[in-house]
């Protein structure tokens, strides 16, 4: 578009209205004094910019508690955004690259290996998975990775790319003679060894590349091979098999269903003609159960998620089959969302604490006491009969100033030992658990009843005392020194009650254990003899079913005491865990809207659409409209025509719709508005609803619309 | 993180403040993202976050069940002409069906409260003024022969046999349309007095029957009222709080569905003359409060400037033009912007008809260097080449505004592919605009995660006069495309310009439409008032797309020396099509029937400017 900068040198905005593409200038008459064109004012502008708003550029946040926010604590929560997304973000990028380094170098080792002189084909199959969204992802990783290692070059090609033959051939060699040498070297390469000129899809030319650099390999790589025509990928298969005593040709197919329906699709000439390996990709699932266990419930983790959020990021993924870089994204608004709207997120960074005090306002205080934790904190005080306390906090600001501090240090502690018992019932529970659901119970505050708990302690019962010992020095050394596996570091002597019964049990159970050894009878509880001990006696041609109950010698009894005990001890522990949504101000430092998140990411557009046009007093709250439900006659000219066509049977008259508009608009006796205008909006209405497409002309009758859409389906 | 939410957050204890900068937006908020926002209230207890509405509250929740009271309106309301045929035929033995006992009990029940409330004709037609289409209340019913000549007969039998004679012998008086209106209305009292019995109305009960024994009637008119409920339910009113998936069955019931004959042949429609400007003297009443809408819309412009910024890309959905509100935040964007050779924003409009990618790609390439560099001939090569451009130097910014990017020129599944790709890029910023309700469709989970777009509802209520072409669009509904030219002082206009032969060969064709026009007219007018559909049809389709054989208008324009042979012929032509003044299509036989597509009179007009 060279004749761009001309249009809207001389000519006003509105001619822009039907330019196709242009490049904005802003027409600045209301806020500019001068009007002098463009292109000068660009400079004075941009000077005035650079003085005048230089902090705005810098400062993105917007200040919150109705702008009463000091600039330091906007910087701030911006700082703690950034720091926070960038800590969770590298993690996140190194879990997707590790994702599909397996299958990368396998691919690699694949391709390096592979010097067969036959006329067969080298061929790849990479099995991906449904989830087509991530195949971009790692088809950019393996071209990468083979630019770099492979000598030769390699082509991406995407069914959208190219549809025929001759397209997919010209797209091939264009790419592949690109990759390395310049616009010099394309010119002799298209001419033929004997001087002619070569078509731009003529394998020769690659032929002449591929000599000219030695290639040890020409990776042809078809990213979403079920979207190619069969035929086509069988044509191909057929060429570059024939060419495969020039062209060292190795394919990749990406395959999002199965080899064997890949295979189906094939020509039997061509799948004759490949020499297939197959290769797996990590399945979506498990690497997002990855990124969770390392932005979610990760210790450093710098922001928590509510459970209600995870539900219903949860949902999303598995309802509408996003990808992984879906649930990134949706991570990030939600960190997004807290620290930009949340005045008091900055709270959440450990290095605010010691300028806490310097930095929080009076208005930080005002809007902690509205919290509902806050209030839950004051209401319980008053329940213990602790006055004064919950006074002071409501009355003195340094006072609560102090329980800030205390509830942020101790916060941490909190989460930890969530976290230490998430992770000890992970590692103790006989099926493995899905760690998502055990985080959403969790951060519900109800893991204590639950059934991962249940589960554990079930097992524990049955267990003989050799594999109590185990269990025991197993969940010592897990609360002690944590676990590596999710880098929980242990709290050392902090969590002593637990610890300090679990090492006077210990050796209790294993003297036991010892002596049953010597004795030589085995040791059982009587949870254990329950469930083994049924007797059957047949009396008299009776079956007779009795339980087995006398039988607990001293040290079964011993024993399943300390089992009871032990029992005991564990749920004690679990269920001095704190909900984290009754901790005091966890307002901070956990975010749980879910609201944000669906309107922002998956929008109902037509709803939306819908809502507005039958009920336009929502959105133009006017005093002519106000909260009449239906029909009016003040209505937008295209609501009131969506209302009578959500009326209307599946064929509509025109005329006869023009009728009841006018009826409507023009209010037959008193004459509101002249005919001609109302059937000038008339007009606009009806235009509106064909651009929403829910109506077309009729050829079954003259002057008739089809009705095409129903509200709320 | 939006506004709407911390607002919210202020409900929630977050910020206590009362905003007394704009108290109205905060229940404007609220009311204008119903599905995201509560109600908020000023200075209410903060609630916990948890119970806090969570869902929304405004989405409709229509009762599942029509009460029984619906469904008695929905009998009362029928008011339908149609149903009769077929319930006709069911009872064409009427006397078998009355004997039913249980039948019988319950006409004995109206026979009771028929004597109760012995009713003058006039309740008759106060009911019917009620019920059923007033034009048709025109107390004709008194003058009708045929009722006079079977006194004998209820009103209601006859007026089944009337309809089934009707049907089956397929004849047509002058006035059968009224009498059959006669007959429906009758039928239709018989079943209102039906419902309204159940409803334990006494009121309107009686009716005027000619019959001294009124069980047998009102017994029939129970056996339809029972019956017939399916059929009834072809009434064009539907019962109140139907759920959405019931109003779809509803509304397509099967069955023909009967409208109006109606056209719009006593409507002079508008040119884009007239619209443009009547539209200009036009006043919105409501241009205040959509004026406050957009700007409402325009406060979240801080958090969308910083949603871009976090490799968010914005589309903008919802009812209304939403151009001047994005030309707004372009305003927005380049304020920020500190350097305005790096940074530059680029304007798609979307809804402009030849608009393609190359366009868009070579305007943003001609944005960050020299005007006239080439990108390549390939779609996928210029987008290749402009990244590569772009890569060139980091600070180069594009911020890429698309009005409707759901509009026409852009739909093409390779455009999106293309253009979500160059959305992605570190270095280009993505606001888009969708009008379509159902956009979404456009993308595939692959794009769409691409794209990496955040939506916001932007309800902007604003007309779409740059993106729609009312007159156009109207008019294509209206299957009155001919005018798309720009009338008949268009065609005048192009005629003016074409040499004497082609104006020749147009005034050969439009004369040869006028006769054929004339020709279908004549026999039309007599069936005019025949309600067969069928016959109607086929009139309508002679009446409304008379043509010209090709060849006879070949052999026309020969005989007449316009042209000598069939290329010259097909070249006049052509400049017809260009112009959009002739219609081509084959019809049942496969022969090119050619026609202007203009009204007779429009026609008259522009052969009289032909011809002086």
């Amino acid at each position: 578009m060279s004749d761009n900068d001309e249009i809207h040198s001389h000519i006003g905005i509105d001619s822009l209205d039907h330019q196709p593409v242009y490049i904005y200038a802003p027409a600045y008459a209301s806020d500019d004094v001068s009007t002098r064109p463009a292109k000068r004012r660009k400079v004075a502008r941009a000077q005035t910019v650079i003085s005048g708003t230089g902090p705005a550029q810098t400062l993105k946040f917007e200040p919150l508690l109705n702008g009463l926010e000091s600039p330091e604590c906007v910087a701030l929560r911006q700082q703690t955004f950034e720091h926070a997304w960038s800590m969770t973000d590298k993690q996140i990028q190194s879990i997707l690259n590790e994702a599909n380094e397996d299958t990368l170098r396998e691919v690699t080792a694949f391709i390096n290996n592979t010097r067969t002189a036959s006329a067969r084909v080298p061929t790849g199959f990479i099995v991906t998975g449904p989830n087509i969204s991530s195949h971009s992802l790692l088809f950019k990783q393996l071209s990468k990775r083979l630019k770099t290692e492979i000598n030769g070059p390699n082509v991406v090609l995407r069914s959208s790319d190219a549809m025929n033959l001759k397209a997919v051939l010209k797209q091939l060699i264009r790419n592949a003679t690109h990759q390395r040498s310049g616009d010099s070297d394309e010119e002799r390469l298209s001419s033929g060894q004997d001087g002619r000129k070569l078509l731009n899809y003529d394998l020769e030319i690659l032929h002449g590349y591929v000599k000219a650099n030695g290639s040890q390999a020409a990776v042809i790589a078809f990213q979403d091979s079920e979207a190619f025509d069969s035929s086509l990928i069988s044509e191909l298969v057929n060429l570059f098999s024939s060419w495969m005593d020039r062209i060292p040709f190795v394919l990749l197919f990406g395959i999002a269903t199965s080899l064997d329906l890949f295979h189906e699709r094939l020509s039997k000439s061509a799948s004759r003609f490949l020499d297939g390996v197959q290769f797996d990709v990590e399945q979506t699932s498990s690497v997002l159960e990855r990124i969770f266990q390392k932005a979610v419930i990760a210790p450093e983790a710098p922001l928590r998620l509510g459970s209600a959020l995870v539900s219903s990021l949860m949902e999303r993924q598995h309802d509408h089959v996003q990808s992984v870089q879906s649930f990134i994204a949706a991570l990030k608004y939600a960190y997004m969302s807290h620290f930009y709207g949340n005045p008091l997120s900055w709270l959440s960074d450990v290095s605010a604490y010691e300028s806490l005090s310097k930095l929080i306002q009076p208005h930080h205080l005002e809007v902690i006491k509205t919290l509902p934790s806050f209030q839950r904190m004051v209401e319980g005080l008053v329940e213990n009969k602790q006055l004064t306390r919950a006074e002071a906090l409501l009355r003195d600001d340094k006072a609560l100033l102090k329980e800030i501090m205390n509830s942020l240090e101790s916060k941490n502690i909190l989460i930890i030992q969530l976290l230490q018992a998430m992770s000890i019932l992970s590692s103790f529970s006989s099926e493995s658990l899905n760690k998502i659901d055990l985080y959403m119970t969790a951060f519900q505050g109800g893991l204590a009843g639950s059934d991962f708990v249940k589960q554990v302690i079930g097992s524990l019962k049955r267990m003989a005392p050799d594999d109590l010992v185990k269990f025991i020095e197993g969940l010592s050394n897990c609360i002690e020194n944590g676990n590596s596996d999710v880098n929980l570091a242990g709290l050392g002597d902090e969590d002593d009650e637990l610890l300090t019964e679990l090492r006077k049990i210990q050796p209790q159970v294993a003297a036991l254990a010892i002596e049953s050894v010597k004795t030589g009878k085995p040791i059982r509880n009587s949870y254990a003899i329950h469930s083994k001990g049924l007797r059957t006696t047949v009396i008299a041609q009776r079956v007779q079913l009795s339980f087995e109950n006398s039988t607990l010698s001293e040290q079964d009894i011993e024993f399943t005491a300390l089992v009871d005990h032990l029992t005991a001890c564990l749920e004690k522990y679990f269920s001095k865990l704190q909900n984290p949504q009754e901790i005091f101000l966890n307002e901070a430092w956990l975010y749980d809207w879910t609201i944000p998140q669906k309107s922002v990411l998956s929008p109902r557009p037509r709803e939306a659409i819908e809502l507005a046009l039958s009920t336009p007093y929502q959105y133009l709250s006017c005093e002519c409209c106000e909260s009449a439900e239906g029909l009016l006659s003040t209505h937008p000219a295209a609501s009131i025509l969506f209302q009578m066509y959500l009326e209307t049977g599946s064929f509509i008259n025109i005329f006869d719709l023009w009728s009841a508009f006018l009826e409507m608009v023009g209010g037959a006796k008193e004459q509101k508005c002249d005919e001609r205008d109302a059937l000038v909006i008339f007009y606009r209405g009806l235009a509106d609803l064909k651009s929403l497409g829910i109506v077309k002309q009729s050829k079954k009758k003259a002057d008739h619309l089809a009705k095409i859409a129903w509200k709320g389906l | 993180m939006k506004r709407k939410q911390v607002e919210q957050d202020a409900a929630n204890g977050y910020d206590n403040e009362p905003s007394a900068k704009k108290p109205r937006s905060g229940t404007r908020a609220s009311s204008k993202t119903v599905v995201d926002d509560q109600p908020w209230k000023k200075g209410t207890a903060p609630v916990n976050r948890k119970s806090s509405g969570r869902e929304s509250l405004l989405v409709e929740d229509e009762p599942e069940i029509v009460s029984a009271d619906e469904e008695l309106e929905d009998g009362i309301e029928q008011g339908e002409p149609n149903a009769e045929l077929e319930n006709g035929a069911e009872d064409d033995d009427p006397e078998a069906e009355n004997m039913t006992p249980r039948k019988r009990d319950r006409s004995k029940q109206n026979g009771i409260e028929n004597q109760a409330n012995c009713t003058t004709p006039n309740k008759n037609s106060l009911l019917k003024t009620l019920f059923s289409t007033p034009v048709k209340v025109t107390g004709t019913e008194s003058d009708t022969p045929k009722i006079e000549r079977n006194v004998d007969y209820s009103a209601r039998r006859k007026s089944t046999r009337t309809l089934i004679e009707r049907t089956i012998l397929g004849t047509t008086s002058d006035n059968d349309e009224e009498e059959e209106d006669i007959a429906e209305e009758i039928y239709n009292s018989e079943e209102e007095e039906g419902n309204v019995d159940e409803d334990g109305l006494g009121l309107l009960a009686e009716l005027a029957e000619d019959d001294a024994t009124p069980a047998t009637p009102s017994k029939r008119g129970r056996k339809k009222g029972s019956k017939g409920t399916k059929v009834r339910r072809k009434s064009p009113t539907p019962p109140p709080d139907l759920t959405p998936h019931e109003k779809y069955f509803y509304q397509n019931r099967g069955g023909r569905v009967k409208t109006s004959n109606n056209t719009l042949s006593s409507l002079a429609l508008l040119d884009h003359e007239e619209y443009f400007s009547r539209a200009r003297n036009l006043v919105d009443p409501h241009a205040k409060d959509i004026q406050y809408l957009e700007d409402l819309h325009a406060e979240s412009f801080k958090q969308w400037h910083f949603e871009m910024t976090q490799d968010f890309n914005l589309c903008l959905y919802g009812w209304g033009s939403k151009r001047s509100l994005l030309m707004k935040f372009a305003d927005h964007i380049y304020k920020t912007h500190s350097d305005h050779t790096k940074a530059k924003i680029v304007v798609v409009n979307g809804y402009v008809h030849n608009l393609t990618l190359k366009d868009i790609l070579n305007t943003i390439a001609g944005a960050i260097t020299e005007p006239g560099c080439k990108l390549g001939s390939q779609q996928s090569d210029m987008l290749d080449n402009l990244l590569a451009l772009l890569e060139e130097d980091k600070n180069q910014d594009i911020t890429l505004i698309i009005h409707s990017i759901d509009r026409i020129p852009l739909r093409r599944p390779v455009t999106q592919t293309l253009l979500s790709r160059l959305a992605s890029h570190p270095q280009v910023h993505l606001i888009a605009s969708a009008d379509h309700p159902s956009f979404p469709l456009l993308w595939d989970s692959s794009l769409r995660s691409t794209y990496n777009f955040a939506f916001h509802d932007c309800t902007t209520f604003q007309p779409y006069t740059a993106e729609v072409d009312v007159v156009d669009e109207v008019h294509e509904l209206l299957g009155r495309s001919g005018r798309r030219v720009g009338g008949k002082e268009g065609v005048s206009f192009v005629l003016k310009s074409l040499p004497e032969n082609a104006k020749n060969l147009f005034r050969v064709l439009i004369g040869e439409q006028l006769a054929a026009m004339d020709e279908g007219m004549v026999a039309p007018e007599g069936a005019d008032d025949d309600n067969d559909n069928e016959d109607r049809r086929v009139m309508v389709h002679k009446r409304n797309e008379p043509g010209v054989e090709y060849r006879v208008l070949y052999n026309k324009a020969v005989e007449e020396f316009i042209c000598s042979n069939e290329m010259n012929f097909r070249t006049l032509l052509k400049e017809f099509h260009d112009h959009q003044m002739i219609v081509s299509r084959k019809d049942v036989l496969g022969t090119e029937m050619l026609s202007v597509p203009f009204r007779k009179e429009e026609l008259e007009t522009i052969l009289e400017d032909i011809v002086s």
